[in-house]
């Protein structure tokens, strides 16, 4: 049974992976789907959430001690706020005024404050890599339970809770609520949606702030899973859930779940039979073919253009 | 007057407690307990903003100059001087033509780093050139160029191990056309969608291609290739290997805007501009849209991969690093700022981010080895040009993001252009 | 004799709306044809399957005997049909002259030695060119515009030039969508008077329009489409007292 449980082991790795890419993936397909842009500085957003909780774990281990689970739960709330702050930031910066401008014109000062940020923290904080203080993630990550045969760390149950959690509040919010229906008018129509009272800037800027929130919260969860963080460490994730976006369909957030599953499974799987090296080669050769099957990703409609 | 004020000092306020931790505290990992502790680190951020001090001087210099304009307006009375009004026809027609002779003399009275270092300038103006046919011209959003760069240069490198003699200039006219065929297989399919699909299948080609001749091992892997020397520019008729280069390279970037500017203004580039400005009614008035696009995406795609090989051949060692998606970005940026559509934008555009970050970098060398410089520049500001090279990213950030505010279409971009790239 | 465009059973479905069902339409060489009907009818989506920017679920459209159902729009655009949109859709960034230009794409050589090298018969094209876009400017009366910004004119100048744009690609059938939409009286007297010399130099036009007046003076024939099905077809006297067509238009009378 040894060969099964490893397999299962290597599909629990994928489905966490896959769940932290998702909680970003989120982020890019949900201002995809309001302002029909990718929001460039979403994986630097996704950084500064890293470095946020461990500047608060410092912070609060100064000040009252090394108590594991309220530094932490009170490191990934000061982390989902700055996050979020950082995603206001740059919806107010990059994004409110160009919204009338060419296309172009957002991506190029997106990818300004994504420059930024990555540099700003790279001579601020630190330019080599920095390790997740192991106090707090050990107790995560090497207790664990034994499940069929096989081991399931405490994080990788966090993540997939907290995932399943998020997810579900997510489409509760967007389909059953009010702030849902003005998001999904707004992303319909920003015009005809001010004319019926919907404060366009308000939903934009909350989606924004929603999408920084999740990455914040996937930061946290892949700085104690890979025990680093790096100034651009935004950017590669960025990429890896930026692709999963796509793969699901951008604009799509189901999509972006599913994209984001099957991109972790395949790096679980390519890690397993060629080595960790060959996964950005394996992700980007699926994403090539689901393309070419299915070019506006696997739940991406096909939306009739308007003549 | 308050209410004025008021929601840039909030802007502030904001950014200040946003931006707190990251300036002001330092992180200290205690190994003991494997723990993290933060101290309190003012003189931290009191560098970072000494180190910045030259900037702020600098911009204050534009914004006052910016605002004296605005209030006396000298610009204007500048633009009626006759001196000026005298040159101002230099920029219009073929001025090119008369800077051609200028330039290649450049190949003689340059230092070798010199030559070097505008010998990058002309490929990066290349690839800007050959970016702008696609996103500029023809609107179509391209993420991944750098992948052709890549696979220009590793064609030239590769080729070395199965033919015994393969010189640039045999490499170049082939990757040339090479590189446009590649372009052609992967635009085939995406190009037939609207929307932002090539954007990323150009990104997923790019990071595929570089993760792959970063593993593999005829490519050398992350150490690279270094090229035979018979292959790359060498001396010849007298002239030192960079000078070769430079001039090599002035006259392809020569041809490379004689070209597309003639191709700008026929049938064709026309073709380009109106699937920029609205494809269905292009579509309808009788201009194939998807042979145009795919035209207008492997000809970039060409002109790339004819860019890797003068690299190749310039530099005589190639990495996975040539293609990056810092670099796809980078010449994309060169190509917005520039003013998107404009050729000469794309090159101005080229010349500037890639000097300004380079001069950055020489400044505090130049600084110190000029007894007159270092006499002038206050010495805690020649403190601060010591730093300056690791802000030149920083500075490039911000730039984009001033820019974008402030002049959207760009510098020589005179029109506004607007492009509908979104999916719906 | 094969009429100039001929439709069999043209059917088009956007998920489970038939927005265009069975239309049959004959229009003969150098004739007004009218597509009317109330909002919502289907005209834009047949004028949309006609020119190719939708690809119809089934029928046949035959353009001179060619069926061109489903072709992309620049072939359909090659055999001689060629429109003008109801939201106008110039190339705002273009000049006025070089909106024209673009239009001749396809009559111009793109061989590229030539282009390259501005042979002396790519040069004498260009001239020619340039001088016939004039005269279809001068046609719509544009030509003191010429070097305009195409997006900066009024907008009764922009559905001017759209005609023109679509007269310079030399088609023999040009569909009008909604032309004098949004136009003033005078305005709209003058779109007629276009129209009909539009006839004049021979190409039959195919109408969508909502100004009755226009539509019954110009008009050779009407077809009359609701929820996508054709209801009347004929003369303008005809189609006018045809019951179903008020019924469609005024609603039908409430029970008592």
């Amino acid at each position: 049974m040894s060969s099964g449980s490893t397999l299962t082991e290597i599909l629990i790795n994928g489905v966490s992976r896959g769940a932290v890419y998702a909680l970003v993936a989120l982020g890019y397909t949900m201002v995809y789907g309001v302002l029909g842009m990718i929001n460039f500085a979403h994986g630097e957003v996704f950084m500064i959430g890293m470095f946020a909780c461990v500047y608060a774990i410092g912070i609060f281990s100064v000040a009252w001690g090394n108590h594991v689970l309220l530094n932490l739960g009170l490191g990934l709330l000061v982390a989902m706020i700055f996050s979020a702050g950082y995603g206001y930031a740059n919806e107010r910066i990059a994004y409110r005024r160009l919204r009338k401008a060419h296309a172009l014109a957002p991506l190029t000062s997106a990818i300004g404050i994504s420059t930024f940020l990555q540099y700003f923290i790279f001579l601020t904080v630190s330019k080599q890599n920095v390790g997740f203080p192991r106090y707090y993630s050990d107790m995560l990550t090497s207790n664990h339970i034994h499940l069929g045969g096989v081991d399931i760390t405490y994080l990788q149950i966090a993540i997939l809770g907290l995932t399943i959690v998020i997810m579900t509040g997510l489409f509760y919010l967007i389909h059953f609520t009010r702030f849902g229906i003005a998001l999904r008018a707004t992303a319909q129509d920003q015009l005809m949606a001010s004319l019926v009272g919907i404060p366009v800037d308000r939903i934009i800027a909350f989606t924004f702030i929603l999408g920084s929130a999740l990455a914040a919260i996937a930061g946290v969860m892949v700085s104690m899973y890979d025990n680093v963080l790096v100034f651009d460490a935004g950017y590669r994730v960025g990429l890896k859930a930026f692709t999963a976006a796509i793969l699901g369909g951008i604009g799509n957030i189901p999509g972006a779940v599913l994209g984001a599953m099957i991109l972790g499974l395949t790096e679980a799987l390519t890690t397993l039979g060629f080595g960790s090296e060959w996964n950005d080669v394996s992700t980007f050769a699926v994403l090539m073919l689901v393309l070419l099957l299915r070019p506006r990703g696997l739940l991406g409609e096909r939306v009739a253009d308007k003549v | 007057m308050s209410s004025r004020w008021r929601p840039y000092l909030l802007g502030i306020l904001g950014l200040a407690i946003l931006t707190f931790p990251f300036l002001w505290l330092q992180l200290r990992p205690d190994f003991t307990e494997n723990t993290m502790t933060v101290t309190w680190a003012p003189w931290h951020a009191l560098q970072f903003f000494g180190n910045l001090s030259p900037i702020f001087l600098l911009a204050l210099l534009i914004w006052a100059g910016n605002w004296s304009n605005r209030r006396f307006g000298w610009s204007r009375a500048l633009a009626q001087t006759p001196a000026f009004e005298k040159t101002a026809h230099l920029w219009q027609g073929y001025w090119a033509w008369a800077a051609m002779p200028l330039v290649l003399s450049g190949a003689f009275f340059m230092s070798a780093s010199g030559l070097n270092m505008f010998t990058n300038v002309g490929i990066y103006m290349l690839l800007a050139l050959g970016l702008n046919i696609t996103v500029g011209m023809t609107g179509l959003l391209v993420l991944g160029y750098a992948g052709f760069y890549g696979f220009g240069a590793y064609f030239f490198a590769l080729a070395q191990g199965y033919f015994s003699f393969f010189p640039w200039w045999l490499a170049g006219p082939l990757a040339f056309f090479l590189g446009g065929g590649v372009g052609y297989l992967l635009g085939l399919p995406c190009l037939r969608l609207r929307g932002d699909y090539l954007a990323i299948v150009t990104l997923g080609f790019a990071e595929a291609f570089r993760v792959l001749i970063g593993n593999l091992d005829i490519t050398g892997g992350q150490k690279g290739i270094i090229l035979h020397t018979s292959a790359t520019f060498h001396g010849f008729a007298g002239m030192r290997g960079g000078q070769i280069a430079f001039i090599v390279t002035a006259l392809v970037l020569f041809l490379a805007v004689f070209l597309i500017q003639r191709l700008y203004h026929s049938p064709v580039g026309r073709a380009w501009i109106a699937i920029r400005e609205n494809e269905v009614a292009a579509a309808s008035v009788g201009v194939p849209v998807v042979q145009m696009k795919l035209l207008a995406f492997s000809l970039s795609a060409a002109i790339a991969a004819a860019a890797g090989v003068i690299y190749g051949a310039m530099d005589g060692f190639i990495s996975p690093e040539v293609c990056t998606f810092q670099q796809s970005i980078m010449v994309l940026a060169m190509v917005i700022l520039g003013g998107l559509g404009n050729s000469y934008g794309a090159m101005l555009g080229a010349a500037l981010l890639y000097l300004v970050p380079e001069y950055l970098q020489l400044l505090p060398s130049t600084i110190q080895n000029s007894t007159a410089l270092s006499a002038i520049v206050p010495p805690f500001l020649s403190g601060a040009f010591q730093h300056l090279s690791d802000y030149r990213w920083l500075l490039f950030g911000m730039v984009m993001v001033i820019m974008m505010l402030y002049r959207p279409q760009g510098l020589l971009g005179s029109r506004r252009i607007k492009t509908e790239m979104r999916a719906s | 004799m094969t009429p100039l465009l001929e439709t069999r059973g043209l059917s088009k479905t956007f998920g489970g709306l038939k927005a265009v069902q069975n239309v049959d339409l004959r229009v003969e060489a150098n004739r007004i044809v009218s597509v009317i009907g109330p909002n919502g009818a289907g005209k834009t989506t047949f004028f949309n399957c006609l020119s190719g920017i939708y690809r119809p679920d089934g029928g046949s459209i035959l353009l001179d005997g060619h069926n061109i159902a489903g072709r992309a729009p620049h072939e359909i655009c090659r055999r001689g049909l060629s429109r003008t949109f109801q939201n106008i859709r110039l190339f705002p960034e273009m000049s006025v002259l070089e909106n024209i230009l673009v239009a001749q794409f396809q009559r111009s050589s793109k061989s590229p030695l030539s282009l390259l090298l501005r042979s002396r018969y790519f040069c004498g094209q260009e001239k020619s060119h340039r001088e016939e876009a004039f005269s279809f400017l001068d046609f719509v009366g544009l030509a003191q515009h010429a070097n305009a910004m195409s997006g900066s004119l009024a907008y009764g100048l922009q559905r001017r030039l759209e005609i023109a744009r679509a007269l310079a690609t030399k088609p023999r059938l040009l569909l009008l969508d909604e032309p004098a939409a949004g136009m003033n009286p005078q305005e709209t007297v003058e779109m007629v008077h276009l129209i009909s010399r539009i006839r004049e130099l021979g190409l039959a036009v195919l109408l969508i329009e909502h100004h009755m007046k226009v539509v019954m003076t110009i008009s050779d024939e009407i077809l009359v489409l609701d929820h996508g099905v054709p209801i009347a077809h004929g003369a303008p006297e005809k189609v006018r007292n045809d019951p179903q067509v008020i019924k469609a238009y005024l609603g039908e009378e409430v029970a008592p």
